[in-house]
Parts: structure tokens; sequence; C-alpha cells
């Protein structure tokens, strides 16, 4: 009972969160967890927290795979198995960043 | 006791004379391990003193730390186009990567200023300048300058404390062991380095800590996008060598010589938590931390004018139980 009476006397209170923006209860019952200071951007946090989880194997296909294939052409050595230079690439980085991932440690 | 200056209500504006002192060399004169309630006064007095001294080291031309700071930047963000360019030959990729890794490195230092606001302290009409010098100090590393400067205070204030100090985990037995510990307390499931940064500003979960750890988070979305990006348009060697390898090795340097070298072997205390030592690479190199228990006892006091301050503190600070035999 009192519970609900504090969020009635909420949902006639817009509040300024801390990046300063109003919010009125009324309009979006979400906005109660902004009240927690959870932060306005809930789900963007998220999704950015998630992709952070995968960052070692994206590091793998983003960053060495490339790199792995311009050292290849940079030194003068063929993929192998008739493996093209960046397919080598992608399939080395990419196992490289999953067992990061997985392992937690690059080495 | 917490590190930091001593205020005016901490000490006694009583006349107590202080004991006579006879100086033994090389050796602390009060045992910090006796009852302390012996010779308070005698502390009280030497604190006074060492007040005293350190107060007239504190301030100076600061305003070079925020000078070059801008400088450097300006340089570090110019060798990308440069090596799109083309202009950066092997050579140059290599005094470029050489670059790259000192302003990494130091560029730690003016960013330290900066968070104890004595580039320009707060209230100050130009403080502005002090928040710019962090910011883009810390840039190189891929640090936010709000998650620095918040775990950095907590590091003042528990410094050697296992779970409260965010640089305890550098500690290591010995120097070479530190230098793996730089590299392994990166890896993505260690809880070291940025990641204990990370942990900590969600355990604060104030306003500051969150935005702090949102504005750290941008920047490595923005230094990972960088390096997918360029890796991707065919500059992945010029990256891997401009910003990849420099900030690896920067932040290597940046652990072992502000975290580990100075704290060793991690011990509690205000004269204890952090020690006067010869590094063997020298002062330069050492990015003057072999003075760093001046930092710790007054962080107002710049960098670079700890070395002229240790020496006028020295008989004070041995006769407080401090090594002094370094230096």
């Amino acid at each position: 009972m009192a519970e609900s009476g504090l969020r009635a006397q909420l949902a006639r209170m817009p509040l300024r969160t801390d990046s300063g923006r109003m919010v009125n209860f009324r309009k979006n019952p979400r906005n109660l967890a902004r009240l927690n200071g959870l932060c306005d951007l809930n789900d963007m946090t998220e999704a950015i927290r998630k992709l952070f989880l995968i960052m070692p194997f994206l590091f793998g296909i983003g960053f060495i795979a490339p790199l792995t294939a311009q050292l290849m052409t940079y030194w003068d050595i063929d993929g192998p198995f008739g493996m093209s230079r960046i397919a080598f690439g992608l399939a080395f980085g990419g196992a490289w960043g999953l067992y990061a991932n997985i392992k937690g440690r690059w080495i | 006791m917490t590190d930091g200056p001593i205020k005016d209500d901490m000490l006694s504006h009583d006349t107590i004379d202080a004991p006579v002192i006879i100086p033994v060399e090389d050796g602390p004169v009060i045992s910090l391990e006796a009852d302390d309630s012996l010779d308070q006064h005698t502390r009280r007095q030497l604190m006074k003193e060492e007040r005293e001294i350190a107060m007239r080291f504190h301030g100076g031309r600061s305003w070079v730390y925020a000078a070059l700071t801008v400088a450097c930047f300006a340089a570090w963000v110019a060798r990308v186009p440069l090596a799109i360019m083309g202009y950066l030959g092997p050579v140059g990729l290599a005094i470029g990567c050489a670059f790259s890794t000192f302003v990494c490195a130091y560029g730690f230092i003016p960013s330290h200023e900066a968070m104890h606001s004595n580039i320009y302290p707060r209230g100050h009409k130009l403080y502005w300048i002090n928040e710019l010098t962090g910011f883009i100090a810390t840039i190189p590393i891929a640090l936010g300058f709000g998650v620095a400067r918040l775990t950095h205070m907590e590091h003042h204030k528990y410094t050697n404390d296992p779970v409260r100090d965010p640089d305890y985990t550098d500690g290591a037995e010995n120097w070479w062991k530190a230098i793996i510990k730089t590299w392994w307390n990166r890896q993505p499931g260690v809880e070291g380095s940025v990641h204990r940064y990370k942990r900590m500003m969600a355990d604060m979960n104030t306003p500051a800590s969150r935005k702090a750890a949102m504005e750290t988070t941008i920047l490595q979305l923005v230094m990972f996008g960088t390096l997918f990006s360029m890796a991707w348009a065919g500059y992945a060697i010029e990256v891997a060598l401009l910003w990849w390898l420099p900030r690896q090795l920067g932040l290597s340097w940046i652990r072992y010589w502000l975290s580990f070298a100075p704290h060793f072997p991690q011990e509690r205390g205000r004269y204890q938590n952090t020690r006067i030592f010869k590094a063997r690479l020298g002062y330069w190199a050492s990015m003057a931390m072999e003075y760093h228990l001046i930092h710790h006892l007054y962080p107002g006091i710049p960098n670079h004018r700890q070395r002229e301050a240790y020496h006028a503190l020295k008989d004070v600070l041995r006769r407080q139980g401090v090594d002094v035999s370094a230096h």
C-alpha cells in the first residue's frame, strides 16, 4: 500500500536523471529504472557489454585476420592448402580469437 | 593514516619542543614498530617540519605539461594520415612506433598531474585546461580520464590494500615477474588493469563512476573501430605499429613504473606504502618514479619537482623512519 502510494507520488513528479534529462514516470513506467540509477541507456549498455564479451573473437577476425594476410603479402608467403591469404588470416585469427574468448587469455 | 598533505587541524599548534634526536646514518631513528604514544610529540614536530618544507615545492610551471600534451597528441594523430598517404616508409613506421610508445607511456604523466589538478587547480579560470590535458593525454591508451582519476584517488586512499587498491594486482615477487604481470593483467579473463578499473566503477555505482565507465567504453570502441577499419582497408601493419603495439608497450611501461616499482613490496602505512628506490634505467626512463613517495605524501608537488623536494625532505623523512639509502 505504502509502495503504491510512493509510486503514485513519483508518477506526479518529473525528475532529473544523471544526464540532466527530465523524465516523467507516468508516461513511461520504465523510467522507474532510471530512478534507480541504472543509466538512461540500459539497452545500449547491455548491447555494449555483450559486444565486449566477444571482443577477443571480434579482434581475431577484425584485426588479426587482415594483419596476418598483409604480413604474408609483405613477406611473400602463400596461404597453405591453396587458401587465399585472407582466408587463412580469417581462419587463423578467428580460431585464435575464439581460443582467447573461451580460455580468457591469448596464450 | 591515508596519504595526502597534512592539514592544519592534524597538527598540534602548541610549542612543545621535540626531544633531541641523534641522527643515525642510513637508518631510521624512530622505530615505526614501537608504541606510537611514546614519541607522538616528536612525530608531530617532524610532520610540521615535513609539511613546511613540502609546501615550498607545490606549484611551478605546470602549464608545460599541458603544452607538451597538446603538441604530442597532435603529432600522434598526424601519424595516421601520414601513413595512409604513404609518407611513412619502413623507417618512418619504426620512428612512428617509437614515438607512439613514448606518447602512450609518458602521456600518463601529464594526465596524472591533471588527476590531482596540479596543472590548474579547481576554481582557477584555466581549470578547463587541466581537464582537457587529462582527457587527451589518456586517449592513446584508450583509458577515459574519469576512470583514471577515480581509480587513482582510490589508489591513494587505499594504497596496497589487496581489495580496495585498484593497482594492487600489479604487485609481483620480482621485476621480471612484474613485467610478465603487466601483460598478464590485460588478458580478457584476468581481473587486472582496466578490467579491474571497470569492475570498480561498477561497484562505485555513482553518477561520476557510471559516466567515467561509459567514457572509457566509448574510447575503447573508437579504438577497436579504428583498428578494424584501418586493418580491413589495407593498413593493418601501419595501425599495428602506430597504435596497437605502442599501446601494449606503453601500458606495460606505465604499470611497471607507476604501480609495481614504487610500491614494491606492497606494505601499508604512510611512510611504508611507497619507497624511494634507485632505478637501473635511470631517472627519466623510470618516469621520475624513484621519488614516488614524495607524491604519495604530497600529491600537490608536481612530478618535475619531486626529486628536488625529496632532497630537501630527506633528513626529515629519515627521521620518520623512511629508508633513504637509495639517493
